[in-house]
């Protein structure tokens, strides 16, 4: 070291020093005043002052060469921290001990130069590990861990090689790996090999592929040290070899020793001290709870015969506690009478240990119980690990589930609101029609296309933000900081492009898109809370559905009363349906042969009594949301049917109509019934129901749907298929169900006769229609050209607003009228 | 190739530890050195000086080391200054949380005064890495 830098160095290390005893006095002071209790579980400034002294000490000791002050300032701060503070204040003669001991070394402190050194072991003697591997990459890898520990390594690729070294110097350690091609016997040879070794007390470690007990025997029997199994982590290895070079663990066992011989207590610990065990000893076995708390020790001996009380009961009183139902309790006593030991054991105790006893058996009997002691903690640890990561994590991602998420977006809510950062913002990114998907593909393709959204997305993203799933189809991300809208927009467009390419679902690509929901916040919006934040991110996400999908929308207060208009909506459709404020309409369906009006498609409206007609394409999503879509269906099929009764009644004559089915509605196990009910209450024959379903409805669970509708067709029912050519539907998959019509969807008649791919697939559709035996019905059907093109294309029927658009029962039943004046039977 | 950090603002309020680590980064490191007794005399100095680091403590009275850290970045002249905390607590949580707050590391106390040079160009050189 430069002498100038070594002048500086010791003058301000004597500055420090000159103040030691200055901060001692601060300290004694502190800690008499910190005693006395201010109020309650107030801290109180003595005490506040008292934890910022030992910080400070513990914070800056080591850095001028006095290590010891740094640890115990620490030891004491850590202590006082984690007891009760009313426990502390009114007796804090647990931890005065420690005080006097930080105390004394401020008084007389001791310097020690090469203190930084301590935590990595240089010396390359007491340090040196020789390594067999003849894998090079693991050999740079094991190279590289041992070295950032301070360990001097020496490869060696073959036995022979070893023991040529070993004989010239002999290292602290041999670590093998025994991974052999040849696998379990020649690992077992090797093994046997080592004898060599083991005669020069060299301590082995073995590394093996194989964990087989005939391997692990040999093993033992060569006295290897240790065996640990390939694959092997960086920790494992490092604190194994830890152990076994400094002959105890990184971080020390802790031992409380409860006798009321405080000489014996003195003894036992010096002795355990040396091996590197940290010992508390308590003479006054009534503040042994107390000492549990602060010391947390792993393992506890009791004295079975003290004062105050005995160390059977004492062990009672440990036990009595669950958290303490781990720690092992070992009793000491002089009492060698066979049932008193017995006695000991069953009621509280894991082992008893005669007195006297020399004080090296009793070392060594207590650290092959702490050993194993850690061991169950470290493995319980782990268990702990493994259930909070459950709690806080979807299971089939892995991603942060909802708890979490919320966690996180308070706390970073907190941060924007303390201005430590400017803007948050909340994106709800839902997959537009998974439902489908999972209803063609099934339920384990669509969940692995979820674990595959989610890489996508968390691989695509910063690393800063939060990718979670808080459920179904639906992901959140958190951006726990944005510095602006200009950034807002850029995330979700890159979102939006993660969709460009087709996702791999069994042995088809689909092609997906996403709609998002983004909820900025900064603070201003103080009076936002997280769940609030959600609701506005999950308004917005409904509004990208309801605007086409692939779409991101930004909040803005003004949808705000949007939502209080949806959730204000799903009360009006509950009193609606009670009050009878739903009405049917009719809309023609005509045959194209004949240019006859065969019957109808049946349209609900709602006659708000303040709003007025609200239309399906914004009561029916809310219905759907909020569980009322189910007695919304009924009610259309009731009514339809009724209307069908009263038509007979009427007129003479039959009408035909085609009544729409949700999903949800014809997967109810009593939907069969429900309808042969209907129909036989109002007498009427099955032939004049259609019921209108879409493919994906039918695609739920395929045996279960051609059930249903077998029964279905028993009681005459048709059925045609909704809104055919959108989603997933196929050809190939309608001759899976009995049914006899399609409906082609609107979306593909509008731009006829100009679009030709449209018109393509149209005849195609008809084409194949007609080929498995289905009718074929064109929804949508505007003007006289598209009239004409359905014609040309032999469509067997036609709907839409060219023929007539909905209208209320009465003007239908005019229109009816005139078809039985001209003849026409309407029943086609 | 990080550039070489010729700079430093070292903001800590006790004079002892001012002092050595002064010397530790003046007579080891190389580096020029200013100093700052509180959080509100770094939000002076530093917009004047431009460092290339900054060395934050943690602990300080009345503004804190994250707290002087927010302000500072309120401040578009201080914004891209790489800021590092010197901390007694090293929770693997806290470090989590200063480098959310937009720290490039810590470093924890008590700190070695012959190799804290070599630690604050470690944490340089990770930062100009990445």
């Amino acid at each position: 070291m430069d002498e100038v830098v070594k002048e500086k160095l010791s003058s301000i290390r004597a500055q420090y020093q000159a103040q030691l005893e200055q901060k001692a006095e601060l300290l004694e002071q502190l800690w008499l005043q910190s005693k006395a209790p201010v109020s309650s579980s107030d801290k109180g400034p003595a005490l506040t002052d008292l934890l910022h002294l030992l910080h400070r000490l513990a914070g800056s000791g080591r850095t001028f060469g006095f290590p010891e002050i740094s640890n115990l300032a620490k030891e004491l701060d850590r202590s006082i921290r984690e007891m009760d503070v009313g426990d502390f204040q009114s007796d804090p003669k647990i931890l005065y001990p420690l005080k006097q001991q930080l105390l004394k070394s401020l008084i007389q402190p001791v310097v020690n130069d090469s203190d930084a050194k301590v935590d990595h072991p240089g010396k390359a003697e007491h340090h040196l590990v020789y390594i067999v591997e003849d894998d090079p990459s693991m050999a740079g890898w094991f190279r590289e861990a041992l070295h950032t520990q301070g360990y001097e390594v020496e490869l060696y690729s073959s036995l022979p090689d070893l023991k040529k070294a070993v004989l010239t110097v002999a290292p602290r350690l041999i670590i093998m790996d025994v991974s052999l091609p040849q696998g379990d016997n020649a690992e077992i040879r090797v093994c046997q090999d080592m004898q060599l070794f083991n005669d020069a007390r060299i301590p082995i470690v073995v590394i093996s592929h194989y964990s087989g007990f005939k391997t692990r025997l040999v093993a033992v029997r060569a006295g290897v040290r240790a065996y640990l199994n390939k694959p092997l982590n960086q920790t494992t290895l490092i604190s194994c070899l830890h152990e076994i070079v400094e002959e105890q663990p990184s971080d020390p066992y802790r031992i409380l020793l409860v006798d009321d011989d405080g000489d014996l207590i003195n003894i036992y610990r010096l002795n355990l001290e040396e091996a590197g065990v940290k010992v508390y000893g308590l003479s006054a076995p009534q503040h042994t709870l107390e000492v549990l708390e602060s010391f947390r020790p792993e393992l506890v001996v009791l004295d079975l015969h003290m004062p105050v009380c005995n160390g059977l009961e004492l062990g009672q009183v440990i036990r009595q506690q669950v958290r303490y139902a781990n720690i092992p309790i070992v009793f000491l006593s002089a009492d060698s009478s066979e049932d008193i030991q017995l006695e000991a054991i069953r009621l509280a105790g894991d082992d008893y240990i005669s007195k006297p006893i020399e004080p090296w058996r009793l070392r060594t009997n207590l650290l092959a119980r702490l050993k194993r002691a850690r061991m169950v903690n470290q493995y319980v640890n782990e268990l702990v690990k493994e259930i909070s990561f459950k709690e806080q994590h979807d299971a089939l991602t892995e991603l942060p589930n909802k708890i979490q998420l919320e966690n996180r977006l308070k706390l970073a809510m907190r941060n924007v609101r303390e201005g430590v950062r400017k803007h948050l913002a909340l994106f709800l990114v839902d997959i537009d029609n998974f439902q489908q998907v999972n209803d063609a593909y099934g339920h384990e393709l669509g969940d692995q296309l979820l674990v595959d959204m989610a890489k996508r997305l968390e691989s695509s993203l910063p690393h800063s933000c939060i990718v979670s799933r808080p459920g179904g189809d639906e992901f959140a991300i958190l951006f726990k900081s944005m510095t602006g809208p200009h950034q807002v927009v850029h995330y979700a467009e890159r979102m939006l492009e993660l969709c460009d390419l087709p996702f791999v679902v069994g042995a088809d690509e689909v092609k997906l898109s996403f709609s998002i929901g983004i909820a900025p916040y900064s603070a201003s919006m103080r009076a936002i809370d997280c769940k609030t934040l959600f609701k506005q991110a999950d308004t917005a996400l409904f509004r990208a559905k309801g605007s086409g999908k692939n779409d991101y929308v930004i909040f803005e207060s003004r949808m705000e009363s949007e939502l209080v208009a949806r959730v204000t909506m799903a009360s009006d459709l509950r009193k609606a349906l009670q009050n009878d404020e739903f009405h049917l309409v009719f809309q023609p369906q005509m045959n194209l042969m004949s240019n006859e009006i065969v019957g109808a498609e049946v349209l609900l409206r709602w006659e708000h009594p303040r709003r007025g007609l609200i239309s399906p394409t914004e009561f029916i999503p809310v219905a759907e949301s909020h569980g009322l879509i189910e007695r919304l269906g009924e009610y259309v099929l009731r009514s339809a049917i009724r209307y069908l009764a009263g038509c007979i009644e009427r007129y003479g004559h039959a009408v035909s109509l085609a009544v729409n089915v949700s999903p949800r509605q014809f997967a109810s196990p009593e939907f069969v019934e429900q309808i042969a009910e209907l129909l036989k209450e109002y007498d009427v024959d099955g032939q004049l129901l259609e019921l209108e379903i879409t493919e994906s409805a039918l695609a739920q669970d395929i045996d279960t749907a051609v059930n249903k509708l077998n029964r279905l067709r028993k009681f005459g029912v048709r059925m045609a298929v909704d809104d055919f050519g959108t989603g997933f539907s196929n050809m190939a998959s309608l001759k899976r169900y009995p049914v006899d019509m399609i409906k082609i969807d609107r979306s593909f008649i509008r731009d006829l006769p100009e679009d030709e791919d449209d018109l393509a697939i149209v005849t195609a559709i008809i084409e194949m229609g007609h080929a498995l035996g289905l009718k074929l019905l064109a929804e949508g059907v505007e003007n006289e050209e598209q009239m004409a093109v359905m014609k040309e294309l032999r469509c067997d029927f036609v709907q839409g607003f060219y023929i007539s658009r909905p209208m209320p029962a009465d003007v239908f039943e005019i229109r009816l009228i005139e078809n039985q004046q001209s003849g026409t039977d309407l029943l086609r | 190739m990080a550039p070489p950090i010729q700079k430093i603002v070292y903001v800590e309020d006790e004079p002892d530890i001012q002092a050595i680590a002064q010397m530790a980064l003046e007579s080891i490191g190389g580096f020029k050195v200013i100093l700052c007794s509180s959080g509100k005399e770094a939000l002076d100095i530093i917009p004047a000086e431009k460092p290339d680091l900054i060395l934050m403590d943690v602990m300080m009275p009345e503004m804190d080391g994250p707290s002087t850290l927010a302000a500072l970045r309120q401040n578009p002249i201080c914004q891209d200054i790489p800021v590092a905390f010197m901390t007694a607590k090293v929770q693997k949580s806290e470090i989590d949380e200063f480098v959310q707050l937009g720290a490039i590391g810590v470093i924890p106390k008590p700190f070695d005064p012959m190799t804290l040079s070599d630690e604050v160009r470690g944490l340089w050189a990770k930062a100009h890495g990445n």
